[in-house]
This record gives structure tokens, C-alpha cells and sequence, in this order.
């Protein structure tokens, strides 16, 4: 590692930083703090959770460190335990694809005018969606 | 001994402080020289260290 002169330690960790990896430790104790709170809001030890889930206590002291790389079925077992969301693929395919086509209209003298159509759906709850701008479709996700 | 808390200003903002200390008349703080001292060898664990504050 080359610093220069005037430049310290600090800085030069600082300039080395990767936003992928910042991203993914911030993440990580995100989580953390999710699960301390859930477990502060339940009234519940780190060793009653670790009793519901069949864990040693000293794996929940280290899943709360912030530092800790979970797998995706003990992120589930967590959420169910505690009732709270971790994971985020609650639908794992787009049911249905909603297309805005513009309907057209030709006038006597046939210029066409092009009109897109509002349109109002509704669902039975809250579906979230992505737009995409390429093909003016809606996806469910 | 004499100690002098110093702010740090890479890790300080809206919602936190982040201090070292400066022990007598050296002319950097506990931290920048535990920075020093193991940046070689440790420079990943470092750098784990640098996220974690900064995403607190």
C-alpha cells in the first residue's frame, strides 16, 4: 500500500473503498439490527430464540455482530420465528403481464390520432410492479 | 499521561461523533496509529472495520 506523505492511513482506506462491498456490509448489519429489534419488541431472549429455532445462544450473539453471512433457510427460520420480513422473493415468477396499448383513432378524413388509454386496475391487495420503459409493459414482481 | 479526545472527521455526521484520542504530545491519534500498525498485515480487516463505521 503507497501513501503519500501527507496523506494518512485514514485516507487512503477511505479512497480504497468498494461501494459493492460497503453495500453488502451494510446489509449485513442491517440485519442484525432487524433481528434486535424484533427480538426487543417480542420480549424475547437470544436464548428463547435460539431455543425456537434449535440454535446454540452463542450463534445468536454472533448473527446479531452485524458481521454474519446467513444462509437463506435460516434467514426464513428467523422471519417466521420472529414475524418479521428478511427476505424479499415472496413471488418467484411474474403471474401476469399487463400491457398499455394505445388505442387508435381515425377521423373521416383519416388522420389518425393516437391515444393511450388510461386504465384502472385494481387488485385484491397490493401487488408491487416494476414499468419497464423498453416495451411500456408492467410487470408484477 | 495527558489525554486529548480528537474528533474524526471521515467518520463523523448528522447522526453520529466518531472520536479517538491523542495520548501526550504525539501527533496522532490511538486510531490512525492502530491503522498504522496493521494495515499490512490486516488490510481486509481493516477495511471490514472502515464499512462498519461508516455504515453505523
Amino acid at each position: 500500500m503507497v501513501k503519500s506523505k501527507n496523506e494518512s492511513v485514514l485516507d487512503l482506506l477511505i479512497s480504497q473503498r468498494d461501494e459493492n462491498e460497503y453495500a453488502k456490509v451494510e446489509s449485513r448489519m442491517g440485519i442484525a439490527v432487524k433481528i434486535a429489534k424484533a427480538l426487543k419488541r417480542k420480549g424475547m431472549t437470544q436464548k428463547e430464540l435460539a431455543e425456537k429455532l434449535g440454535k446454540r445462544p452463542s450463534e445468536i450473539s454472533k448473527w446479531l455482530t452485524g458481521n454474519h453471512n446467513f444462509t437463506h433457510d435460516t434467514l426464513f427460520d428467523i422471519q417466521t420465528v420472529l414475524n418479521i420480513r428478511l427476505l424479499d422473493c415472496e413471488m418467484d415468477s411474474i403471474n401476469e403481464i399487463v400491457e398499455i396499448k394505445p388505442i387508435e383513432i381515425k377521423y373521416k378524413d383519416n388522420m389518425n390520432v393516437t391515444v393511450c388509454a388510461n386504465m384502472r386496475i385494481e387488485f385484491d391487495k397490493h401487488i408491487p410492479y416494476k414499468h419497464s420503459k423498453n416495451n411500456n409493459r408492467f410487470y408484477l414482481s | 499521561m495527558e489525554v486529548n479526545i480528537v474528533r474524526i472527521e471521515q467518520y463523523s455526521g448528522d447522526k453520529a461523533i466518531f472520536y479517538s484520542a491523542i495520548v501526550d504530545d504525539d501527533k496522532e491519534t490511538l486510531f490512525e496509529k492502530f491503522l498504522k500498525e496493521n494495515i499490512e498485515l490486516y488490510g481486509n480487516e481493516l477495511r471490514n472495520i472502515d464499512y462498519r463505521i461508516r455504515a453505523i
